[in-house]
């Protein structure tokens, strides 16, 4: 079992830190039919790489003024995509590249904030410590070294 | 409006040529295998474009409709505030509202056309994909592969950017691209502004119609059966407009 903890510890920080990583760059956490939620899926059109969603620019602002108006027609968000797409072609879609380095560059635009990533390193410590203690508990209930003991 | 802005709109009009149309079998829309297959090789997924299916035949009596999309100029002659740079003077006006659109074509004699005309006047008698005919040539039209220097354009471009001195976008001169004619001699019916027609693109949402792709516009967007629906009271750099008469 002592040599399992490593693994295990290993093992727990990563399936945290890409969980709560991914969350953050393609997690949608407004409703669908919303503005930020369409915005989740468009390119800024300014000279930013960024999301849509995280522009606040005057020019990715008008395109929010877009997807209100159309959002208040009765527009769906899939409606509004096709609006954009048939407007502006690739420019207004997001490939998974242009997300990473959309968010990157949203975290990283002020200069690296150092104040939230010691906040995001705690998060994850405190839920790599929860998950390696629970995937212990039940390493040494379930696991092989148990099963020896019981011979 | 003054007895000057109409003499003016009288000049211009004698100046701005007509084409006239006649009476016949409009084909509108496309089916949905049109579509998928029309699209093949590009990013845009057909049920984005579902929205013109079925395709259908109208009949369409005999109408005119202008050459080209109304320019900056001519616009001016009714519209005495409306301002551009001098340079701008033969491309299509653009930021005009569908209600702008509509009452300059009414001030003008005419209105705005119908989808069915407006396809009529695009396709020809045999329903062409594109005024020019069945298969893509990005030489004809001003759209967004054709822009050259894009990324320059992009700020104040995709979006209207206000402040910018690039608010009007980049349009080209009406008809720059005489190869790209459809059958009946109509200029500008893909590409340069994405003109509004009257009619609805969805009645009970209250949104508008626009016909024929902009500068910005991808190819899958310069199909002349392609439909734009927007609520039509917001001025956009990329949204123009032709006007269509009565039969001469």
């Amino acid at each position: 079992m002592g040599a399992m903890k490593p693994a295990l510890l290993i093992f727990s920080f990563l399936v945290v830190s890409l969980t709560m990583t991914g969350r953050y760059i393609f997690n949608n956490s407004s409703p669908l039919q919303s503005v930020m939620g369409v915005s989740h899926n468009l390119a800024c059109p300014c000279e930013c790489p960024m999301v849509l969603e995280d522009c606040h620019m005057s020019c990715g602002l008008e395109w929010k003024n877009v997807i209100g108006g159309l959002l208040q027609g009765g527009v769906d968000a899939d409606g509004i995509t096709a609006y954009f797409y048939k407007r502006y072609g690739d420019a207004a879609l997001l490939t998974p590249a242009q997300r990473l380095s959309g968010k990157w560059y949203q975290v990283t635009r002020g200069g690296y904030p150092v104040r939230e990533m010691v906040i995001f390193g705690l998060i994850v410590a405190v839920w790599t410590a929860m998950l390696y203690l629970i995937l212990l508990t039940l390493a040494e209930r379930f696991g092989p070294a148990r099963s020896g003991r019981g011979k | 409006m003054t007895a000057i802005a109409l003499c003016a709109l009288l000049l211009a009009g004698l100046a701005d040529e007509r084409v006239v149309i006649p009476a016949g079998t409009a084909v509108v829309g496309a089916d949905a295998a049109e579509v998928a297959r029309q699209l093949e090789g590009s990013d845009a997924r057909p049920d984005w474009y579902a929205d013109e299916s079925p395709k259908r035949t109208v009949a369409v009596p005999s109408f005119a409709i202008d050459r080209t999309e109304v320019t900056n100029a001519r616009y001016r002659t009714v519209v005495t505030g409306h301002a551009f740079p001098q340079n701008l003077s033969d491309h299509p006006v653009v930021m005009v509202t569908f209600a702008e659109a509509k009452a300059f074509c009414e001030a003008a004699g005419g209105r705005l056309p119908r989808e069915e005309e407006w396809e009529r006047a695009a396709r020809g008698e045999k329903g062409n994909v594109y005024p020019w005919g069945n298969g893509f040539d990005p030489r004809l039209a001003v759209h967004a592969g054709s822009a050259g220097g894009e990324p320059q354009l992009k700020v104040g471009a995709y979006a209207l950017e206000e402040s910018s001195a690039q608010a009007l976008g980049g349009t080209r001169a009406v008809g720059s691209n005489p190869a790209g004619a459809s059958p009946f001699g109509v200029l500008d019916m893909a590409g340069n502004a994405w003109e509004w027609v009257d009619g609805f693109h969805d009645e009970m949402k209250g949104m508008r119609l626009l016909k024929g792709g902009s500068w910005l516009a991808p190819a899958a967007s310069l199909r002349a059966s392609v439909r734009l629906g927007d609520p039509g009271q917001k001025r956009y750099n990329d949204f123009g407009f032709r006007c269509a008469y009565g039969a001469p």
